[in-house]
């Protein structure tokens, strides 16, 4: 097992890859009296068109199938469900299904670490589906889209994916559609979870009040007796996303008083990584930090759009990235959208950050990096992300920070092209 | 962990040292009996207080100022408990010994500023900033509906109290805004920090002598706090006959909420049994309500109990299709009825004991868990951590079933969805 420090945090990884290709990763935090772990596998709603495992045909799948797994795996043969077990010890569990992955996670006491580990494993490895459990489970994910239809967040985010990407199955809801949920079975299930759910493709992070041998030890022999077929990378198309978008511009009426305006940018961005020698995260986060510092509270823009009284609630955004394409979400709650989508395309246009500015916002950056290290959830989820976008664990990611340069900042800002992007509003239904 | 409690000049300053967090968390608090009208005023303090102080005269300068001190965290808010209304000052900050010497003081000046040394003119608020809180409170109070749940838990409350502290909207009402100006605004802040009971709490990795050093020198003020009382709310009436009240919208899906009136129970039962049964009934997803509504008959996906302790009310609320409303309120009350009759098994108990337990045991680890056992302790005479640990291990399954029957179904409410034409879910 290996032990490696992670910069400036105090806090120590650990990390073995297991015979059957299951990754471990193990950051203990002995200030804590509970465990944090996350089971996951490298499979989420992106992933609907793929070779199965064992085959050589490419099929594809409903739309949903990933998050619709995940409701599943929780069911046990006995007719019990796995959070029954979680429950009867006092401890908390959950799951969640994203774009890019799965997992299945719990937080306990200390003192239970060693059989919820146990539990963890044994439930996600023994999937129990059949006709009538998937049909009772149809009409809970049902209610789950009628949820999400109703917050307006949920529905500018999909909006806008699905109109700012063009090819990639990215722009897809990730709970797919009452239609898609509707044509799912167990035989479609089954195919899914023997090609993604295999140890090869997954991995186990676990943070807290831990010792790491001892956990480690435990996982291996749980993991020893499990059969296993040989494993290689699944196959997935490659998307050609183009730089232009789907659609320009959409408009929806919800049950909102105040309109929300969303614009997503879209990038290609490998003629500045090439120019840069810099990764596709690192150039994302490059044009993020650009948006933010142009649109957050600390920005011009945001002062005037609040003294002209355009701008009476709040303002934020994200980004994410595909294989060459960086996509940076803006987000208003405001009375006029129209207005402040031009005032905001104005803004952009025009580099004005100054250095002293740049590293001011270094400076904050750096002590919420630093501040977080307490919490056990955040250091998981920094283990999770990078392993699912990198394949390995990012120890210097505080030192990264602190090297960024206000040359390369500026550089690249001053190169986007800012003509791919699509605006979504949603305005309330009474005028 | 230490704690002090230091009692001087009108205020209390509560101290925690641990050194579990990097971070050094701050609250201040004030409260007063609740007043109708003060809501909105508070609500307005609230949205201009942050925006602006003497030394940073603009949410911009602020903000910049913020993340200049490494970061310092701050937000404000105001919420109704039972009888009172109790106006926060959150704030955080990075420890000195990961930045630089002076911090401390710095980031509690620059917080402490904010309740003490708001940006003021000519006896009122800056207007500008006035005008634009008002905007934003005239947003906030017209946007309430716009969240199916906060506003059915609202009407829930307004059906079981027609009159008094539980039937009040915590975001305020548009009359009560439209009679304000920055003046009288300002002239209420002025009395409010004058009165209003005002609690202090900082947790980390502190030295007492310091920290309260730093806050009587920030803190300098004459101060009558007015006198003291329950925040409790209670009942002696009961309906005999449910209230049933339905509203059609046009969300998609519908919202049902029931709700409960709870006699006036003791602080052991308040405490303890409350919580047990809350949990019991629908505090996760092993409980009866979601293994009886979601699992078992597929009506939702989103289903749990709570328990408003300082309003004695207990609420139910479940995301429904509105064709199935009365099968989910046969189900509920069918779940409430059979704990009632005593049919609770004893692994039940046991595991929200042991949830219970738990989260005792990782109290230490949250710092506002911390801050939020101390502030219970100051307002509503609640345990501390060893009590607690002791008190939850007696609760039985008489006092459990005693409880149960003292609730009192009141009102049941539909927010009725699905009004519009079904599409299909976009893509």
């Amino acid at each position: 097992m290996k032990k490696m420090p992670l910069y400036k945090t105090g806090l120590d990884l650990y990390t073995e890859k297991l015979d059957n290709g299951l990754e471990v990763f193990i950051i203990p935090n002995h200030k804590v009296h509970s465990v944090y772990a996350q089971y996951t596998t490298k499979y989420g709603s992106i992933h609907n068109k793929f070779v199965p495992l064992g085959e050589k045909e490419m099929i594809e799948v409903p739309k949903g199938v990933a998050h619709f797994l995940e409701h599943k795996v929780f069911e046990q043969e006995d007719g019990t469900n796995a959070s029954d077990f979680f429950a009867n010890i006092g401890a908390d569990d959950n799951a969640n299904t994203s774009h890019y992955r799965t997992t299945y996670l719990f937080s306990a006491n200390e003192d239970f670490q060693d059989e919820c580990i146990e539990f963890l494993q044994d439930y996600v490895e023994h999937p129990y589906f059949t006709d009538k459990n998937v049909e009772k489970e149809k009409g809970i994910i049902v209610q789950e889209i009628e949820m999400y239809m109703d917050n307006p967040g949920s529905v500018l985010f999909e909006g806008l994916s699905y109109n700012v990407v063009k090819e990639h199955p990215f722009r897809y809801s990730i709970i797919g559609t009452e239609k898609s949920v509707n044509s799912i079975d167990k035989d479609i299930l089954y195919r899914c979870y023997n090609t993604f759910y295999h140890p090869a493709n997954m991995f186990i992070t676990v943070t807290g009040n831990v010792d790491p041998e001892h956990v480690l030890k435990n996982i291996k022999k749980h993991q020893k007796n499990r059969a296993i077929e040989p494993f290689k990378d699944v196959e997935i198309p490659m998307y050609d996303e183009p730089d232009e978008v789907f659609k320009e511009f959409e408009e929806k009426k919800m049950n909102v008083t105040i309109p929300r305006l969303g614009i997503a940018y879209k990038f290609n961005v490998e003629e500045l990584m090439k120019k840069y020698n810099l990764p596709i995260e690192d150039v994302t986060k490059y044009i993020s930090m650009y948006f933010s510092l142009k649109t957050n509270t600390t920005s011009e823009l945001y002062e005037q759009l609040e003294n002209e009284g355009l701008l009476t609630y709040s303002m934020g955004g994200e980004s994410v990235y595909l294989d060459k394409h960086a996509i940076v979400y803006v987000y208003a709650i405001a009375k006029d959208p129209k207005t402040i989508l031009e005032k905001v395309e104005e803004s952009i246009k025009n580099f004005d950050i100054t250095e002293e500015t740049f590293n001011r916002y270094k400076k904050a950056t750096l002590a919420d990096l630093i501040g977080c290290t307490d919490s056990i959830y955040e250091m998981s989820e920094k283990v999770l992300n990078d392993v699912v976008n990198f394949s390995e664990v990012r120890l210097d990611y505080i030192k990264k920070v602190e090297d960024r340069k206000y040359e390369t900042f500026k550089n690249i800002a001053n190169e986007l092209d800012l003509s791919n992007r699509s605006v979504y509003i949603i305005y309330p239904e009474k005028d | 962990m230490n704690y002090k409690k230091i009692t001087t000049n009108g205020y209390n300053l509560h101290m925690v040292k641990t050194d579990r967090f990097k971070n050094v968390y701050l609250k201040i608090s004030l409260k007063e009996r609740l007043n109708k009208k003060n809501i909105t005023r508070r609500n307005m303090i609230v949205n201009i207080l942050p925006l602006a102080t003497k030394e940073n005269p603009s949410r911009r300068k602020m903000e910049i100022s913020s993340e200049e001190l490494y970061n310092v965290g701050y937000s404000m808010g105001n919420v109704l408990s039972g009888r009172f209304n109790i106006m926060d000052l959150r704030g955080s900050f990075l420890n000195e010994k990961y930045t630089e010497k002076g911090m401390t003081e710095a980031s509690l000046k620059f917080l402490f500023d904010i309740i003490l040394n708001p940006f003021s003119k000519d006896g009122g608020f800056d207007q500008k900033i006035f005008n634009h809180a008002k905007e934003k409170l005239t947003d906030d109070i017209n946007s309430f509906k716009d969240n199916p749940k906060r506003y059915a838990m609202l009407r829930l409350c307004q059906l079981i109290n027609k009159h008094g502290p539980g039937s009040y909207n915590g975001f305020g009402y548009l009359e009560d805004l439209e009679k304000l100006d920055s003046k009288n605004l300002y002239r209420y802040y002025k009395k409010m920090i004058k009165d209003n009971i005002l609690d202090i709490f900082v947790v980390g990795d502190i030295d007492f002598k310091e920290i309260a050093d730093i806050v009587s020198r920030l803190y300098k003020y004459d101060r009558t706090p007015i006198e003291n009382g329950t925040h409790y709310i209670t009942y002696d009436k009961y309906r005999k006959k449910v209230l049933s009240v339905s509203e059609e919208s046009t969300f998609t899906q519908s919202t049902l909420m029931i709700g409960f009136k709870i006699e006036d129970v003791s602080p052991y039962e308040r405490q303890y049994v409350a919580s047990i049964f809350s949990y019991i009934l629908g505090g996760s997803a092993d409980s009866r309500l979601f293994k009886s509504v979601r699992e078992n008959n597929s009506l939702c996906y989103s289903i749990y109990s709570s328990i408003a302790s300082v309003s004695s009310i207990l609420s139910i609320t479940a995301g429904i299709r509105k064709e199935n409303f009365e099968k989910a309120v046969g189900l509920i009350l069918s779940e409430v009825d059979k704990m009632q009759k005593g049919e609770i098994s004893d692994e039940e108990i046991e595991q929200a004991r042991l949830t219970y337990i738990n989260s005792l045991k990782e109290l230490e680890d949250s710092p506002s868990a911390i801050i939020n056992m101390y502030v219970s302790r100051e307002y509503i005479n609640y345990d501390l951590l060893d009590d607690r640990f002791i008190n939850i291990d007696k609760v039985s399954r008489d006092d459990i079933v005693a409880y149960a029957n003292k609730l009192h179904l009141d009102s049941v409410f539909l927010l009725e969805g699905g009004n519009n034409n079904e599409e299909d879910a976009s893509l």
